[in-house]
């Protein structure tokens, strides 16, 4: 698990020119503009291969979901190539998947996406459904509630994997008390209350320009891609200066409270034969002083194949195929997370042998050794990580949503390089005991309670996925 | 896309041929030109070393980084029956270092500075892969050719990743109701060919695989004449050979394995099989024996599979998903690897619905493209959509990599990865129609069904 922002960013994956290699290279930045009506535009070009990925960000998403309608921002996204500028579902459908392209829609606790991608000759005609799906969707109420009753269905099975339970109560404990508490959607009975009248309202409220950015990546002529890019977004109606919502703060009454950390939350699934355990803690923000210790300092922890979680874990005690630990960001939740599986008698032990990996970085601390060593680690794998110029695309907008800067991509090698020992070292001694971690195992209770007593966690509290639903 | 793996990895493409030639130092260099007309060329550098190590090298300066590949042409089809597993038990074992580089230096040497170093094992062959900067390209050179031959093996360890394995089964399929659907669909379809077990084996052959069987299987199937090494990305070729030449140049091979696979006998029955899960609604999976990628069938049946399940204008998605309101979605693809085999079709079923509803709307779907031509547009689409899904393919030097390497893997030949955006092209509605009535046989059928119920 990687170093992550959660945002919403689109499916960006394409290669490009970088003018030099290895340790001194300088990423590419992108040119930025803006249209008379708010929008700002993003450009990466340079796309070796004839292909193209054109991305909307809005800045809203589960966050910005009304009270007592959780789910909306979820429906908009379903709903957008239902019908739009007066072509049918089954048009748009046909008429983007014929060019061999490809669409998407997903929306994030703080952003939303819509993309599109396929062949550089096609741009235009892309740019023109882009503009299409995000300016005029129909929002017919018939096709509303189509997905209404399909996304109810696909949630209703979230229960079928272990991995998805897990990541649900998870989710519900780590931003209890935020703006994200109540995820994409709270439950049935709170989306029972959305419909069309809530996707049009959320799309007219958020989808204005100033929200907006849009994203050009990929082999691309500037001068023609402009041109279009005004004549089908030149005309959007600025919305006013009132988008921003009132989102408020949710704590779901499910989750331990502050005072009962120490308990483990046994989401139950019967049946299975393999426990999925998350560990998780609050983290320094992006822009605090402590980030970029505590990005090596996960490293050492669980980032590679040879962690401390990892070498001890899998390799010397082969409880798991694979244990690993990684931060995430939203706008206003950062978490440090640590993730596996294993068999349901070894759940306890897997937890107890994690808590003295934990206890060890609190008291003792890291080594200097390790710490240069995770810093070329970070180093090599930033450029991996950076190899394709959409993979640049999607980190520089996380960055930018998040106000980093222009040049935070830039920075990051040489800031992970300043980091010493003593630094990562007084965040793991500062934030991250065991015994205030929220701790989630996802599996068969009948099993898993009695293994977790055993190995000395007596405050187990049992809850089924329907309660989170 | 060319479907040549089955085991839920990604699958790859390829692309076309437009000219070639031939350079000294024993290497051919073929230029090639992605997807027909759109104006992208690579290079590829094929030699080989004396010990029958193959070498295709693809030089991009224009990346940054390094993907070096080396391909082993062995997978769970060269295993035998209670002894299955054991060609990914043992890509598991290639990480537990050898004399000279002893265990986790893979990782110390290579991971620690930022390199992705890792391996996965398929029916018909293993890839161990290294994605990395230029200037580890030398270490990732000298230690891939020193675990070739010189791995150390011990009892703890093989105990030890025994378990690691273990658990990877229970993650994909023992508890996963989709690991659960393709794994029985790949035993009933397949109950003499090695198809049928799974690649990462049965539960009571792994907890009883021995030390001995690891070994015999290194000393058989991991030797130069058996490999081939794919480099694609930032890299100096000449340097480069040079360098293999240096750490592989002096390494003994045996002949190469030959294998001895029985063939499938012909399907002369409809197969049905019912799992029970925990789960909110039900799935039904479809299979069909079809060809192997040599066969230029496997291009109509792509086409044809593109037609009625790719994307939501497709045949399918519209009729199960759309008009009859039947399911949340379907899906389908060929799965062509080296020996015949699957097309599999899957269909999760709208709540409460029962599976045998969409089994009749496939049948009319599959009667439909049987009785009647598609259209020319239908075919255009599919072929446009398989020309994308193939540059998306290549747009990092390990995507790149990774096709070369299996067109070399499965035909012998890394040059035959030119072939297949022209033989896209050439296909008719009359071979999508023939190709529907070959295959799509009833009585030739595997259907697995999953319901809700208690999986014990």
């Amino acid at each position: 698990m990687k170093t992550a922002l959660r945002l919403a960013i689109g499916f960006f994956a394409a290669g490009f020119a970088l003018s030099a290699s290895a340790a001194g290279f300088q990423l590419p930045t992108p040119k930025i503009e803006k249209l008379p009506n708010g929008l700002t535009i993003v450009w990466f070009a340079g796309e070796k291969l004839p292909v193209v990925d054109f991305s909307l960000l809005v800045r809203a998403g589960y966050r910005d979901d009304p009270a007592g309608k959780s789910g909306v921002s979820e429906l908009v996204a379903a709903t957008l190539d239902r019908g739009a500028g007066g072509m049918t579902e089954r048009q748009i459908a046909r008429e983007i998947e014929k060019l061999g392209a490809s669409r998407s829609a997903t929306t994030g606790d703080d952003s939303f996406v819509l993309g599109l991608h396929g062949l550089s000759i096609d741009g235009e005609r892309l740019l023109e459904m882009l503009s299409i799906l995000a300016l005029k969707p129909t929002f017919a109420e018939s096709e509303v509630r189509k997905e209404h009753t399909r996304l109810k269905d696909r949630w209703s099975r979230l229960g079928d994997y272990s991995e998805n339970l897990a990541a649900l109560a998870y989710h519900r404990w780590m931003a209890a008390d935020t703006v994200y508490g109540r995820g994409s959607f709270l439950s049935m009975k709170e989306f029972d209350a959305v419909g069309p009248t809530d996707v049009v309202a959320f799309h007219k409220r958020h989808f204005v320009p100033e929200r907006a950015v849009l994203v050009l990546v990929g082999r691309l002529d500037e001068a023609k891609t402009r041109g279009w890019v005004e004549k089908h977004f030149g005309g959007w109606a600025p919305g006013g200066a009132e988008a921003a919502s009132a989102a408020f703060k949710y704590r779901s009454p499910l989750v331990p409270k502050a005072d009962e950390r120490g308990t483990v939350v046994v989401v139950d699934r019967p049946g299975l034969t393999q426990a999925q355990v998350r560990i998780g803690w609050h983290a320094p923000a992006i822009k605090s002083p402590e980030h970029y210790p505590l990005v090596v300092g996960n490293s050492i922890l669980g980032e590679f194949f040879h962690s401390r979680l990892n070498s001890l874990i899998r390799d010397k005690l082969g409880l798991t195929y694979g244990i690993g630990s990684g931060v995430t960001h939203a706008m206003e939740l950062d978490t440090l997370s640590i993730s596996a599986a294993t068999q349901n008698d070894q759940v306890g032990k897997l937890l107890v042998k994690t808590r003295e990996v934990m206890k060890e970085l609190g008291s003792q601390g890291v080594s200097p050794e390790e710490v240069a060593q995770a810093r070329e680690y970070l180093r090599g794998s930033f450029a991996l990580g950076t190899a394709t110029l959409g993979a640049v695309a999607s980190r520089w907008l996380g960055g930018y949503l998040f106000g980093l800067g222009p040049d935070y991509l830039n920075e990051f090698v040489p800031r992970i390089s300043a980091i010493q020992a003593p630094e990562v070292s007084a965040v793991f001694a500062k934030g991250f005991a065991f015994e205030r971690a929220a701790i989630v195992v996802a599996g068969d209770a009948k099993l898993v309670v009695p293994v977790l007593k055993a190995a000395g966690f007596p405050k187990v509290r049992v809850l089924t996925a329907q309660q989170f639903m | 896309m060319r479907n040549f793996r089955s085991l839920g990895i990604a699958a790859c493409a390829a692309i076309a041929l437009s000219a070639g030639c031939v350079k000294g130092c024993g290497g051919r260099e073929v230029s090639v030109g992605l997807g027909g007309d759109l104006g992208v060329q690579v290079k590829l550098d094929v030699r080989s070393l004396m010990n029958g190590l193959r070498v295709i090298m693809i030089e991009d300066r224009a990346s940054p980084i390094v993907s070096y590949q080396s391909w082993y042409r062995v997978g769970s089809v060269d295993e035998e029956p209670g002894k299955t597993g054991l060609a990914h038990l043992f890509e598991h074992l290639m990480f537990k270092g050898t004399e000279k580089y002893p265990a986790k230096q893979f990782f110390m040497q290579l991971e620690a500075k930022g390199a992705e170093v890792n391996a996965y094992t398929t029916r018909d062959y293993t890839v161990y892969y290294e994605n990395l900067l230029p200037e580890l390209l030398p270490k990732a050179i000298e230690m891939e050719a020193d675990r070739m031959l010189n791995l150390k093996l011990d009892e703890e360890t093989l105990q030890t990743e025994r378990l690691v394995v273990l658990e990877e089964r229970r993650l994909r399929t023992d508890n996963s109701p989709d690991g659960r659907v393709t794994e029985a669909m790949w035993a009933q379809a397949f109950r003499v060919h090695p198809y049928g077990w799974p690649v990462i084996g049965w539960p009571r052959d792994l907890v009883q695989l021995k030390l001995e069987d690891l070994v015999s299987f290194y000393r058989e199937h991991y030797q130069p004449a058996n490999a081939a090494l794919v480099i694609v990305g930032n890299f100096d070729p000449k340097a480069t050979f040079e360098l293999i030449e240096r750490h592989y140049g002096s390494l003994k091979s045996g002949p190469r394995p030959e294998r001895k696979i029985p063939a499938e006998p012909e399907q002369q029955e409809e197969r049905r099989m019912v799992l029970r899960d925990r789960v909110q609604g039900q799935k039904l999976a479809w299979g069909y024996p079809v060809s192997s990628a040599d066969q230029d069938d496997s291009y109509a049946l792509d086409v044809l599979a593109n037609i009625l399940f790719s994307g939501t204008s497709s045949r399918g998605y519209r009729r199960l998903v759309e008009e009859k309101d039947l399911a949340l979605g379907v899906s389908g693809s060929a799965y062509t690897p080296t020996y015949p085999g699957l097309m599999v079709i899957q269909v999760m079923m709208k709540g409460g619905l029962a599976a045998e509803l969409a089994e009749a709307e496939l049948a009319n779907l599959f009667s439909e493209v049987q009785s009647a031509e598609v259209t020319a547009e239908e075919i255009s689409v599919a072929v446009r959509q398989l020309t994308v899904q193939t540059i998306d393919s290549v747009r990092t030097p390990q995507g790149l990599a990774q096709l070369v390497g299996v067109v070399n893997s499965v035909f012998g030949n890394p040059q035959r990865v030119s072939e297949d955006i022209q033989k896209y092209l050439k296909v008719t509605a009359a071979d999508v129609k023939r190709v529907a009535q070959k295959y799509l046989v009833p009585n030739r059928r595997t259907v697995v069904t999953l319901v809700p119920g208690d999986a014990s």
